[in-house]
């Protein structure tokens, strides 16, 4: 009997003990300190107190509005924020796309100080105002009473970039000229626009890695892509990688990096999606090779020197940028531990390579694609293309959709019988041609998410059919004398053709393509398995929410929790979710002042998990915006 | 109040016009309100001007008694399908206070129509 009772106070303390230490680490505070939540872009956080079970209970806690929006209805363009905010340093840091800071209490949304760069409210590169957050640095050993042993960091669409003492919201002195660096001092070509400094800086040890946005659609001639290394405490310029040869600079221009990057700690190697080169839609004047060109690239972050390249579209004339960071994980494929990452695509395709050396870890195969028909123009005749994982696009148009063609009086049958579709990377033409996936994507710049825990990897994916046009020089000509150009014709200066992009709309604005719209979906990244796939979202037209089988456009992007869960925004509904990360099911969700496009942010803080949503709209999907932050957390102090 | 009305007439169009009132009022606060999911919509402006409609149509037949025949008949009929395409359109909306209040507005309907077949109304003055 003593034996029994001892036996059992053993079971008990050990199970209190467990029970403590499993409290404690749930407690414990975790933060989301970059962009991806971490360097290698996975978008996992450890923090589990939310889960399946509870997260039904989810709700806000507190919301901040920052003032800086515009419906674009007056002088200012429209907002267009995708910040994802960073939560380190006991703060959460927001960028807005007026480029200011705000420094936010993170249990209670109360602004501890904010930051103006007093930025023009212009938008001289893209169609409105842009941003997607701020970076954060601190030294290895902050030095007690100095200023700017911790930085934040924001980019301007001038090209400024600002840094701020992190603690203090005052400018780090010490940084470029009294705490800003005119990046633009490196545009080594033309000056027709600023590098536009949209994305905040991939930090890694003491370097700020910094790609640039532009306008890639105006001009043939732009502003070659670089990527530049820089000193994070004074802005000195340590490297420079350039996209694109030095000889190629009268005839084209861009392969920028304007989407976030990755970096992999251990091996120091940066890994860059680069863009498409300039003109987007016609390669006429670039025929030669610029291997760097729409690829996944690893640079020695050190030195700025390439390691490897890999192009993931030849001779590109769809504008399918690598417009996402890669996601670097650890894949556990045939019992060995592989390093690879996952680069998700406009086209649709995942490229999971070996991220030491660049070589497919599921087989990329070169296949014959159509030629083009246009004047001057010399299509690549292969593409690679993947199978293994499933696209995220289904590889072949579905087809009109008999609704849409009926309540158009046979509009969309009409205009695809008018159309140039002969499959995947169906060049562009002057009646027209059909693209499918098109530059909307397929997946678009927040890329996808990973449990590297159970090898589970996520991405939300748009499926948008596109109509892309090119428009002789002299058409567009008299077209621009005549004053009937439209927002959807695009000059492309200085090339043989400018270009008409649409989307395959019914007079009304109804798809004439068959739902879904939009999916997530879920892949075993050991065996290249989906394991699931769902339309996400909801289509939304003057209001009314079409069927959940029809999912919505998708901008955005997931992260998961150690608990199994996916929190998202991303559609045009303008709603949060949470799903299940095991079958897809949505368990929670929230209505938001406007689409969440920027991806969320989820960390510990005091014991309670909070998951932060930044509403802030983007027009490519519907024309609504707002300054909306909002935080939801469980009720109580969460446990 | 009119005598020559049943009660259930009367009652049943009252809580008609009650339940459209409520429904355009919630309706208008959900268009002017940032993260209602129907703000500034064309949809919401929609189902706004139907429930004001279902308001005056019912309030004129649960309280006027002098309605020509003809229009009763007419209004009668644009009520119920107001009410049923308000609900329908609620639904897409995803405005569920206002599909119940017009299930509400739908039973008032109904009421009424029981009224008018037990004791069909009368002008008021003839």
């Amino acid at each position: 009997m003593r034996k029994t009772a001892a036996a059992f106070l053993a079971s008990a303390l050990t199970f209190s003990a467990t029970a403590a230490l499993a409290e404690d680490a749930q407690a414990q505070d975790t933060t989301w300190p970059t962009f991806n939540g971490d360097l290698k872009a996975q978008k996992f956080s450890p923090a589990a107190q939310i889960t399946p079970a509870n997260v039904k209970n989810l709700k806000k806690v507190w919301e901040l509005h920052t003032g800086d929006v515009s419906d674009g209805s007056g002088k200012v363009p429209a907002s267009d924020w995708s910040a994802t905010p960073l939560f380190v340093n006991d703060t959460l840091y927001l960028g807005t796309p007026f480029y200011r800071i705000f420094a936010v209490d993170p249990g209670t949304g109360k602004v501890k100080w904010s930051f103006d760069t007093h930025a023009k409210l212009e938008a001289p590169t893209q169609p409105e105002m842009k941003n997607r957050g701020v970076a954060y640095w601190q030294a290895e050993n902050p030095q007690a009473g100095q200023p700017c042993q911790k930085i934040v960091y924001i980019g301007t669409m001038e090209a400024k970039l600002f840094a701020v003492d992190a603690d203090t919201g005052k400018a780090c002195e010490n940084f470029g000229e009294k705490g800003v660096l005119d990046v633009n001092q490196w545009n080594r070509t033309n000056g027709i626009w600023p590098l536009s400094l949209l994305q905040p800086p991939t930090v890694y040890k003491d370097m700020l890695i910094l790609g640039w946005a532009g306008r890639d659609w105006g001009e043939k001639v732009t502003p070659p892509g670089t990527v530049f290394g820089i000193d994070a405490r004074t802005g000195q310029l340590k490297w420079t990688f350039n996209a694109l040869p030095q000889d190629a600079d009268a005839n084209t221009g861009t392969s920028n990096v304007w989407a976030s990057m990755s970096v992999d700690p251990d091996s120091g190697m940066v890994y860059l999606p680069i863009s498409s080169p300039s003109p987007d839609f016609f390669g006429g004047a670039r025929t030669e090779d610029l291997p760097y060109a729409t690829s996944v690239t690893a640079l020695d972050g050190n030195t700025g020197k390439v390691v490897w390249s890999r192009q993931l579209v030849h001779h590109d004339i769809w504008d399918y940028d690598t417009n996402s960071a890669p996601v670097l994980v650890d894949i556990k494929k045939d019992g060995q531990t592989v390093p690879a990452l996952v680069q998700s695509s406009k086209q649709g395709f995942l490229y999971v390579l070996n991220r030491k050396t660049g070589e497919p870890i599921y087989p990329i195969e070169e296949k014959p694609v159509p030629a083009s028909d246009v004047k001057g123009e010399k299509a690549s005749p292969t593409q690679p293309f993947v199978a293994t994982p499933e696209p995220t696009v289904p590889e072949k148009f579905p087809g009109i959709w008999p609704f849409a063609d009926w309540a158009s009086f046979g509009y969309c049958s009409r205009t695809l019988a008018n159309l140039r579709y002969d499959g995947k990377f169906t060049p562009p033409s002057i009646k027209g041609s059909l693209a499918w996936p098109a530059t909307s994507g397929g997946v678009e710049w927040g890329g996808g998410a990973v449990d590297e825990t159970t090898g589970t990897y996520i991405v939300n994916s748009s499926e948008v059919a596109q109509i892309y046009r090119l428009i002789p020089r002299a058409d567009y000509d008299k077209l621009k004398a005549d004053g009937k150009l439209t927002s959807s014709d695009y000059e492309q200066k200085g090339a043989d053709y400018a270009f008409h992009l649409e989307t395959f709309l019914t007079p009304s604005g109804l798809p004439c393509w068959k739902p879904p719209y939009g999916t997530i979906s879920a892949y075993n990244l050991g065996t290249g398995q989906l394991l699931w796939r769902k339309p996400f979202g909801e289509v939304q037209k003057w209001g009314f929410y079409m069927p959940d089988s029809w999912g919505s456009a998708t901008i955005g992007a997931p992260v998961i929790t150690a608990s199994g869960l996916v929190f998202i925004g991303a559609s045009m509904d303008g709603r949060v979710r949470a799903i299940d990360e095991k079958t897809g099911d949505v368990l929670w969700k929230a209505l938001v002042d406007a689409p969440a496009v920027a991806m969320p942010a989820t960390y510990m803080y005091k014991g309670r998990q909070y998951v932060v949503f930044v509403a802030g709209g983007n027009s490519i999907l519907v024309p609504r915006v707002s300054d909306q932050v909002v935080a939801y957390a469980l009720p109580g102090n969460g446990s | 109040m009119n005598p020559a009305m049943s009660r259930n007439w009367r009652f049943g169009h009252l809580l008609t016009a009650l339940a459209a009132a409520i429904g355009a009022a919630f309706a208008a606060y959900a268009w002017a309100t940032p993260g209602s999911g129907v703000d500034n919509t064309g949809g919401a402006l929609l189902v706004i001007g139907s429930s004001i409609l279902i308001f005056l149509a019912s309030l004129l037949l649960g309280l006027v008694a002098g309605v020509p025949r003809w229009l009763r008949g007419l209004l009668l009929a644009l009520l119920f399908l107001g009410v049923v395409c308000t609900a329908v359109a609620g639904y897409f909306l995803e405005l569920d206070v206002l599909v119940g209040l017009m299930a509400i507005a739908l039973i008032g309907w109904i009421v009424a129509m029981t009224g008018g077949l037990a004791a069909s109304p009368q002008p008021a003055l003839r």
